[in-house]
C-alpha cells in the first residue's frame, strides 16, 4: 500500500519548509523573469508515430508548462537540451552501498569520473533519498515532488523518480547503490535507488537507475521492478541550474514501467557541446573498425519501418542484440540523412562531413548526407512500388539471421537521383557489419560513409565527398578485438600481407560463426609484427563463398583512415586489456510469481575476457533463459554482476545477474536476473548457494 | 531407509561414471577446465526412491567449474526431488558444493563433494554427506542427472524442461 500522508509532526515542518521553498521558488521565478529574455522554443512540430523521441523541453521561462509527455521530430532539437526517447533496459545492480539511508536527506557522493551534464563537468553529485540526483546543491528540500519543472528547490538536477520517498531500512535492503561498468574511456557510472515512498516499510518497492557516462553528456534512466507504481505522484525529467533549460518526460501522470528506459540525449543536431576530454592511454576492446571491400546485391527491405520525410528519423527494433564498439543495443533510429543513430540523433550534412562530429553520438553512416525518404519523388520511380521510404528484412534463421535495413532515398540536391543503399547486421556476430550500395546519384560524391563511437571518436572513414560508392560495392566493417600498435601498423610489409593471407587460408570455414570465433581467439593473441588488421578482416568475412585471397588483397592496401590511434607504449603482444579476475557460480532455486524458478550459473574473468555460462528456468509461467555469450563480469567483496545475451525461449534475449555471496550455507545468498522484456526477478534464494571465488 | 532400482539402471549409473572418468583424463590434455551450467526439472523412471520415498521428479539448477588438469572443481548443485510417502507429498532438498570433477566439453561430466540434505519430513538436516552427480546425454539425446546420495544411487532422471550445457 503506498502512503503519501506524513505524521503531523512531520507535515507542521514540511508546511514550514514548503511555504519557505515556494516563496523561494517565485522569487527565482521573478527574478528570471526580470532579468532573462530568452526566447523560447519554436513550437514543436508533430513526429511520425514512429518516432520514439519524448518529453516536454523548456528554456528560461517555458511556455509549454502544463503537457506531460509530447513527441516532436527529431530535427527541432533543443540547442544545449536534451531530448528523451524510450526503449527497455535492465538494471544494472549497484554494488556500493553510498550510505544514503533517510528519510529527505541528500548524500554527496564523488564521481569515478568526470560527468558532463549539459554543458558543465562534475566531479560530484548529491544523491537524494526522494528519487534524483543534485549536481551543484544538495537541498533536502525536496520531500515533495514539483510538477512541471523547472523547480528553483534544486539545482542541477536528474529526476529519475522525484517523489516523496525514504530508504533508511537497510535491513530490508533500502539505499541507493552504484556501480561502475565498461572500461576506460567509456565507463558508465550505475546508481541504483532501492527506495520505498513515505511511511511504507519492508523491501524497496520501486527499483530504478541512473546510468551516467564518462564519454557523452548522455545519460539513462532505466526502471526495474516498480511493483506496479507508474509514476503518478512523480516527477521525471532534468533541469540546467534551476531551470535555464529542462526535459521532463512526466510529473504526475504515469507513464513508467518495468524495464523502461529512458535515453536522454544532449543536443541532439544542435549546438556541440563541450567535449569531455578523452584520456588516450589505452585503447578499449573494439575501438578500431577496419574496413574492406568485396561486391554484393541489396537484399529488398520488406517491411517499410514509416520513414517517409525530409530530415526525421525512425526507431527500428533489431531482431536480435547488435553490438557496436563492444556496446550492445535493441533498437536505433535510422536516418532519412543515411545514418543509423545507436544513440543521439542529429541532421542533414552536405559533403565531407568531418568524422568524429560532435553533433552525432555512436552511430553507423551508410551515406550521411542531404536525403528525402518522402513521396513522391521524381528519384523514387525507380525503387518497388516507385516508393521511397527504408525498408528492413530479416533473413536466415537462428542463430544466424541477418538484419537488412534499405534505404530507398534520392538526394536532397536532386531528387531525381536515387540513392540506394543497405546497412546489414549479422546475429552473433558482434561489432562486425556491411554496408552494400545499389544504384547512387552522386556515388558519393556529396555524402560521408564511416561509423563512430561517439562524438569525440574513435572512428572509422571508408569515403569522405568522393565518388566511390558504386553499385554493388560492399564495404565490410569489422572491429578487431585488440588493436594493433603503432608497430604493427608501421610494419604493415608485402610479408606481413603474405602472413595474414596464410592464416586466413588455413583458419576460413564455410561456417560465418565459426569463423567468428576462431577470429576472436587468433586476433587476442596475434604478435604485434603480425598484420592483425588483415588476419582480423580476412577471417571475420561472414561470407562463406569469400575467398580468402581476395579479402587479404582488399586489406593489403590500408588507407590512412583505418589506421588505429597509436597507443603511447607499442607492446610485443597484442592482448587485450586486462580485466579484473573473480569467478562466481551458484545454483539453485527463487521464488517468483506463481511459483518457483532453478538457476545454475559460473561466470567468471580470464585472460581471454568475461566468460560462462547461465542457465534459468521460471517453473511458473515456462520461462527458459540459456545464456549465448558473457560480456561482462564484475566481481567486487560479495557481490557479482554478470551481463550477456540470451535466449528467452529461443528468441534473442541480453540478461543480467546480480548475485550475492553471503556466506556459508547459502541460505542467505540472493539471486537476481532481468531479462529483456521481462520482469526483474529474484531475491533471496529458497535453496542452493552462490559462491564467489576471489 | 530403504532403496529399490533396478541392476540395469546401477549398471547403466556405473557406466556413465565410468566413461566419464575415462574421458576426463584426455580432456585435461586439450582444456583446462570444463564448466556446467543447468537449470531445470526432469523425471525419474519407475522405482526410483529414497529414504522411503518414492522419487517421481526432480528440479534442479547448477552451476559448476571444474578444472581437468587436476580435477578440482567449485560451484553448487542444488535438487529439489519430489515424491511421495505415507506422509504424502515430500520435497527433499539437496544442496552440494563441489569439490572434485572431471568432464569435457558437450558431456559427459561428473562432480562430487559434500552435500546437506532436508528430507522434507521435519527432521534435522542432513549435512556433510557425500555426493556425486553425472550429467551426459542418455540414449535419447536428452540430458540425464545420476545422483549418489550418501551410498544411495538414484537412477537417471530424463531432464525433460530446461537447459544443461557443458562446455
Amino acid at each position: 500500500m503506498k502512503i503519501t500522508m506524513k505524521t503531523k509532526s512531520q507535515i507542521s515542518g514540511y508546511i514550514l519548509r514548503s511555504a519557505a521553498a515556494l516563496l523561494l521558488f517565485s522569487c527565482v521565478i521573478v527574478a528570471l523573469s526580470s532579468a532573462i529574455n530568452a526566447p523560447n522554443k519554436t513550437p514543436k512540430f508533430p513526429a511520425p508515430q514512429n518516432n520514439a523521441a519524448f518529453g516536454v523541453n523548456g528554456r528560461g521561462s517555458p511556455s509549454v508548462w502544463g503537457g506531460n509527455t509530447h513527441a516532436y521530430a527529431n530535427e527541432n532539437c533543443m540547442p544545449n537540451d536534451y531530448t528523451i526517447t524510450t526503449g527497455s533496459g535492465i538494471i544494472v545492480y549497484g554494488i556500493t552501498d553510498t550510505g544514503n539511508h533517510c528519510d529527505d536527506c541528500v548524500t554527496p557522493i564523488a564521481l569515478p569520473f568526470p560527468v558532463t551534464f549539459y554543458d558543465q563537468t562534475f566531479f560530484s553529485v548529491g544523491i537524494s533519498s526522494n528519487g534524483n540526483l543534485q549536481f551543484t546543491s544538495t537541498s533536502d528540500s525536496d520531500f515533495f515532488n514539483e510538477c512541471p519543472l523547472p523547480s528553483a528547490r534544486v539545482i542541477d538536477l536528474i529526476a529519475p523518480y522525484w517523489d516523496d520517498l525514504h530508504d533508511e531500512d537497510t535491513a530490508n535492503g533500502q539505499g541507493v547503490f552504484t556501480s561502475v561498468s565498461g572500461t576506460a574511456p567509456n565507463r558508465i557510472f550505475n546508481i541504483e535507488f532501492r527506495e520505498n515512498f513515505f511511511g511504507v516499510g519492508g523491501p524497496p518497492i520501486l527499483d530504478f537507475e541512473v546510468c551516467l557516462h564518462e564519454d557523452t553528456p548522455n545519460f539513462e534512466i532505466v526502471y526495474g521492478a516498480l511493483n506496479g507504481n507508474t509514476g503518478d505522484s512523480a516527477t521525471v525529467g532534468a533541469q540546467r541550474d534551476t531551470g535555464s533549460y529542462f526535459t521532463q518526460f512526466e510529473c504526475n501522470t504515469g507513464g513508467l514501467v518495468d524495464g523502461l528506459q529512458l535515453n536522454f540525449v544532449y543536443a541532439s543536431g544542435c549546438a556541440s557541446p563541450t567535449p569531455t576530454p578523452t584520456p588516450t592511454a589505452s585503447l578499449a576492446p573494439c575501438e578500431n573498425y577496419v574496413t574492406t571491400t568485396d561486391t554484393a546485391s541489396i537484399v529488398p527491405g520488406t517491411t517499410d519501418i514509416g520513414n517517409h520525410c525530409d530530415d526525421c528519423a525512425t526507431t527500428i527494433t533489431f531482431p536480435f542484440p547488435v553490438t557496436l564498439y563492444g556496446y550492445t543495443f535493441t533498437t536505433a533510429n535510422a536516418s532519412a540523412n543515411g545514418a543509423l543513430y545507436l544513440t543521439g540523433t542529429s541532421d542533414s550534412t552536405n559533403g565531407c562531413l568531418a568524422l568524429p562530429d560532435p553533433d552525432f553520438g555512436r552511430a553507423i553512416f551508410p551515406f550521411q548526407g542531404g536525403l528525402l525518404t518522402n513521396n513522391p519523388e521524381p528519384g523514387c520511380a525507380g525503387y518497388p512500388d516507385a516508393t521511397c521510404g527504408i525498408f528492413t528484412s530479416v533473413t536466415g534463421t537462428e542463430p544466424n539471421q541477418q538484419f537488412n535495413i534499405e534505404w530507398r532515398a534520392v538526394l536532397a540536391s536532386d531528387p531525381t537521383s536515387p540513392a540506394n543503399f543497405e546497412v546489414v547486421f549479422y546475429e552473433n556476430m558482434p561489432s562486425f557489419f556491411d554496408i552494400i550500395y545499389g544504384v547512387i546519384g552522386d556515388n558519393g560524391g556529396g555524402e560521408t560513409s564511416g561509423v563512430q563511437a561517439s562524438g569525440v571518436g574513435p572512428v572509422t572513414i571508408f569515403s569522405c565527398g568522393t565518388t566511390t560508392l558504386t553499385n554493388s560495392l560492399k564495404v565490410t566493417y569489422s572491429c578487431a578485438e585488440a588493436s594493433p600498435t603503432p608497430t604493427a601498423t608501421a610494419t604493415f610489409t608485402p610479408t606481413a600481407t603474405a602472413t595474414a593471407t596464410g592464416t586466413a587460408t588455413a583458419t576460413f570455414t564455410p561456417t560465418a560463426t565459426a569463423t567468428a570465433t576462431a577470429t576472436a581467439t587468433a586476433t587476442a593473441t596475434a604478435t604485434a609484427t603480425a598484420t592483425a588488421t588483415a588476419t582480423a578482416t580476412a577471417t571475420f568475412t561472414p561470407t562463406p563463398t569469400t575467398t580468402a585471397t581476395a579479402t587479404a588483397t582488399a586489406t593489403a592496401t590500408p588507407t590512412p583512415a583505418i589506421t588505429p590511434t597509436p597507443t603511447p607504449t607499442p607492446t610485443s603482444t597484442a592482448t587485450p586489456t586486462p580485466t579484473p579476475a573473480g569467478k562466481v557460480t551458484g545454483g539453485g532455486e527463487i521464488t517468483v510469481t506463481g511459483g518457483w524458478a532453478n538457476f545454475g550459473f559460473n561466470a567468471q574473468n580470464g585472460p581471454g575476457g568475461p566468460k560462462g555460462q547461465l542457465e534459468y528456468q521460471n517453473h511458473a509461467r515456462n520461462l527458459n533463459v540459456h545464456s549465448v555469450s558473457i560480456t561482462s563480469v564484475n566481481v567486487s567483496d560479495n557481490n557479482a554482476s554478470f551481463s550477456g545475451t540470451c535466449t528467452k525461449n529461443g528468441a534473442p534475449c541480453t540478461f543480467t545477474v546480480n548475485a550475492q555471496d553471503n556466506g556459508e550455507p547459502g541460505t542467505s545468498d540472493r539471486f537476481t536476473i532481468a531479462v529483456s522484456g521481462e520482469p526483474m526477478e529474484g531475491g533471496q534464494i529458497s535453496n542452493g548457494n552462490i559462491q564467489i571465488h576471489n | 531407509m530403504t532403496m529399490t532400482m533396478t541392476e540395469r539402471t546401477i549398471r547403466w549409473a556405473i557406466t556413465l561414471v565410468a566413461i566419464a572418468a575415462s574421458l576426463s583424463s584426455a580432456s585435461a590434455l586439450a582444456q583446462s577446465q570444463t564448466s556446467v551450467a543447468g537449470a531445470g526439472a526432469g523425471v525419474f523412471p519407475g522405482g526410483a526412491s529414497f529414504n522411503g520415498v518414492s522419487l517421481s521428479a526432480l528440479s534442479f539448477g547448477m552451476g559448476a567449474v571444474i578444472l581437468t588438469n587436476d580435477g578440482t572443481a567449485t560451484g553448487t548443485f542444488e535438487s529439489t526431488l519430489i515424491g511421495t510417502s505415507l506422509l504424502g507429498r515430500i520435497n527433499i532438498v539437496v544442496v552440494g558444493n563441489l569439490t572434485r570433477g572431471s568432464g569435457q566439453a558437450g558431456g559427459p561430466a561428473t562432480y562430487s563433494g559434500l552435500c546437506s540434505i532436508d528430507l522434507g519430513n521435519g527432521t534435522p538436516l542432513l549435512r556433510g554427506l557425500p555426493f556425486t552427480v553425472t550429467v551426459a546425454r542418455l540414449p535419447n539425446t536428452q540430458w540425464g542427472l545420476t545422483l549418489i546420495l550418501g551410498l544411495t544411487l538414484l537412477p537417471a532422471a530424463t531432464v525433460n524442461t530446461g537447459s544443461v550445457t557443458i562446455q
